[in-house]
């Protein structure tokens, strides 16, 4: 009697952790923005289609260029030029004005209404500031790497590094963050060597050759970069 | 008890469960179900649970999953698993520690269903927690105890699928216990124990 009377309490107790962990994860305020400490905003297309308005161009309608330069954070963002890298290459200097009247879609492509357009955009930089589409980056860059007889087509990290604008990356420690704010913090020693992939089934994937599987986070969705 | 025989039926389980981790455990790993969650309850817990209400040893799990976590180490596919073998010997160990004080055929159904989601999620995320901490130690990578932080909830919230399977599989794998182990002949038992556990480690560490 005594014996099941405990074990149906640590039971319930061991369900109530449960169902409070799930309730907190839930509940749980959803941040929107994963800035570096070198002035370098990195973001999904998701958190993109968040935080902007949508604008109609033709036959387009999606976010608003100039809401997505505003994620920027920069404090007269009408005072600037910038310049939109595409992966293949097709980079062009715009002003503000030309963002006024220009939108950015899921698939990459920025439409102006009066300068055409550019494809497979990446990245948008202004002086020494930038803003990284991470999972854009990610997808149309083909850089193979093969680890363990597996082919991985992605970005190697010390390419995105760089194109973050990281000048020693050895000064910072890496975080990767999935979906479930599953984490794992390297350093640059055992991820100088690693890729970030697109996969159907787990979406985007860092993949760290020198590390144990258990630091591979799948569903990656943010990368933090710290000083250390 | 015989101690040929526990040892034997120790490296049989231990085999059959270090088998299952690499072929069962990787293919799982490659869709989009809890595998983590099927291995640690399904697989790990349920051989356990059915070898202790066999053999009614207490120890003899903890060798399980050393046996199974050597085969998962030495299997060639799969690369860099350090994580799942470490995984493995802490649900063993965690398994012992729950069940140190308590004799599986003695519980009613309504304990061994209340035994079934303390094991299930300590073994779950006690096992997940471990296993986090002491990869980086022996990967000489840093630990961030701020990482283990943060996915902290969500462990012993995915441990609630754990506690839930566990309260099939405990009251199942104890009414599969057909077997009286000292009811069968030698001259059947070792046999039949040497060749499964041939069988097993061929297949793991050669074969696949």
């Amino acid at each position: 009697m005594v014996r099941g009377n405990v074990i149906s309490v640590v039971a319930t107790v061991l369900i109530a952790i449960g169902i409070t962990s799930a309730a907190y994860i839930h509940f749980q305020e959803e941040e929107t923005t994963a800035v570096t400490a070198v002035g370098a905003h990195i973001y999904t297309m998701e958190d993109i289609f968040g935080a902007g308005e949508e604008k109609t161009i033709g036959n387009y309608t999606s976010v608003a260029l100039d809401d997505v330069f505003k994620m920027m954070n920069l404090k007269n963002p009408e005072a600037y030029n910038y310049t939109i890298f595409s992966s293949d290459g097709n980079d062009k200097s715009i002003s503000w004005m030309n963002a006024t009247q220009a939108l950015l879609t899921n698939d990459g492509l920025v439409i102006f209404s009066d300068l055409g357009w550019i494809k497979n955009v990446t990245m948008i930089k202004t002086g020494n500031r930038s803003l990284i589409i991470f999972d854009a980056f990610v997808k149309f860059w083909n850089e193979t790497v093969k680890i363990e007889e597996e082919n991985y087509t992605g970005i190697p990290l010390d390419i995105l590094v760089e194109k973050i604008g990281i000048k020693e990356p050895a000064e910072y420690t890496y975080t990767f963050i999935a979906v479930d704010k599953y984490k794992k913090t390297v350093r640059w020693e055992d991820a100088r060597s690693g890729i970030i992939v697109w996969q159907a089934e787990t979406k985007l994937k860092v993949v760290l050759p020198d590390l144990p599987k258990a630091f591979w986070v799948y569903h990656l969705f943010r990368l933090e970069v710290k000083h250390e | 008890m015989n101690k040929a025989k526990l040892i034997l039926g120790m490296l049989v389980f231990g085999s059959i469960w270090g088998l299952l981790e690499c072929t069962l455990g990787d293919y799982l790993h490659e869709t989009n179900l809890p595998a983590g969650t099927i291995m640690t309850v399904v697989v790990g817990l349920g051989l356990m649970i059915l070898s202790r209400s066999i053999y009614r040893q207490r120890g003899m799990q903890l060798g399980m999953g050393l046996i199974a976590g050597g085969l998962r180490y030495v299997n060639p596919v799969g690369g860099y698993l350090l994580c799942s073998v470490f995984a493995i010997a802490a649900e063993a160990v965690v398994f012992e520690l729950i069940w140190s004080l308590l004799d599986i055929n003695e519980l009613s159904l309504s304990e061994k269903i209340g035994m079934g989601i303390i094991t299930g999620y300590g073994c779950y995320t006690l096992g997940y927690i471990f296993t986090q901490v002491a990869t980086p130690l022996f990967s000489s990578v840093p630990f961030y105890l701020s990482d283990l932080i943060s996915i902290l909830p969500s462990i012993l919230a995915k441990g609630l699928i754990a506690a839930g399977l566990g309260v099939i599989v405990l009251p199942l794998a104890t009414s599969l216990k057909t077997i009286d182990i000292y009811k069968i002949k030698d001259r059947f038992y070792y046999p039949t124990t040497f060749v499964v556990i041939g069988v097993c480690w061929l297949v793991g560490t050669i074969i696949i």
